[in-house]
């Protein structure tokens, strides 16, 4: 019961600030609505059992990776967006049909019964020491590989955003 | 109603959804990438719901490696953006079209 509370407060908190992201105007609103959306998912990875996970994604992905988006925001000095330029038929005809397409495709999930695992089963909680443990025998290499992928995106970054030398 | 796996699953095609008409109808550059990271988070309930549903811890980890990723995305994305900004005041994803300038 208190599940069925948390999980639909959760995801409707998600779902609601999820399509303010999408249709307001001014970017500020936006990308504080993303932090909001992302909180609540990681309220929901709380309730799937997935501890380390949750903290990761408000320390980091909540944390920095919006904390840099907001810079970015303020760095160029975004104006509210032109309601015209937001919406013609094309982008609007073209939105709906992934939408519809969509909408499909989780009418088929919800009345698909052939899996057998409806139901949670009982699991290793996802902490720590859990996930440490597959993360250093199972995922080495993926492990090692991503921090070469992040130092490759720091350089990137760095060199792509630095002023000319005169 | 117990919370079933197909709760999460329908939670997670609503939120691809949203992301996926975010990208089609938004203009500005910066607001596509937004829109990108909804579709991400999407991906990572679904890996979080199947590693629950699954009794196996890979789906998390699995979510920790696309954060990872993500966020160095982001940082080259937004890089990205702010090069064509200083050079060209450009913030419309139309206006963007050749490669040199």
């Amino acid at each position: 019961m208190i599940q069925a509370i948390t999980f639909y407060s959760f995801a409707l908190l998600c779902v609601v600030t999820a399509l303010v992201v999408i249709m307001a105007r001014h970017p500020i609103t936006s990308v504080l609505n993303l932090v909001l959306c992302m909180f609540s998912l990681a309220g929901l990875f709380v309730l799937c059992e997935a501890y380390f996970v949750a903290a990761i994604q408000v320390i980091v992905y909540a944390g920095a990776v919006m904390v840099l988006f907001l810079f970015v925001v303020m760095l160029l000095g975004l104006q509210k967006e032109e309601l015209s330029k937001l919406k013609t038929w094309t982008l609007q005809g073209a939105g709906a049909v992934v939408g519809v397409l969509f909408l499909v495709q989780w009418y088929m999930t919800m009345t698909d019964h052939s899996a057998s695992f409806f139901q949670p089963v009982a699991s290793l909680p996802g902490n720590i020491e859990n996930i440490g443990k597959l993360l250093f025998t199972k995922f080495l290499l993926p492990f090692e590989v991503s921090s070469v992928l992040l130092l490759a995106a720091i350089i990137g970054a760095i060199v792509l955003a630095k002023k000319e030398q005169k | 109603m117990p919370i079933t796996l197909n709760h999460y699953l329908t939670l997670s095609a609503i939120l691809f959804t949203i992301g996926m008409v975010g990208i089609v109808i938004r203009r500005n550059i910066l607001m596509i990438l937004l829109s990108m990271e909804i579709l991400l988070n999407a991906a990572n309930l679904a890996f979080v719901a199947f590693s629950r549903a699954l009794g196996n811890l890979d789906g998390q980890v699995f979510v920790f490696f696309t954060i990872t990723v993500a966020a160095a995305e982001v940082a080259v994305g937004l890089a990205l953006v702010v090069v064509i900004y200083r050079s060209q005041r450009i913030t419309d994803a139309n206006d963007l079209r050749s490669l040199k300038w």
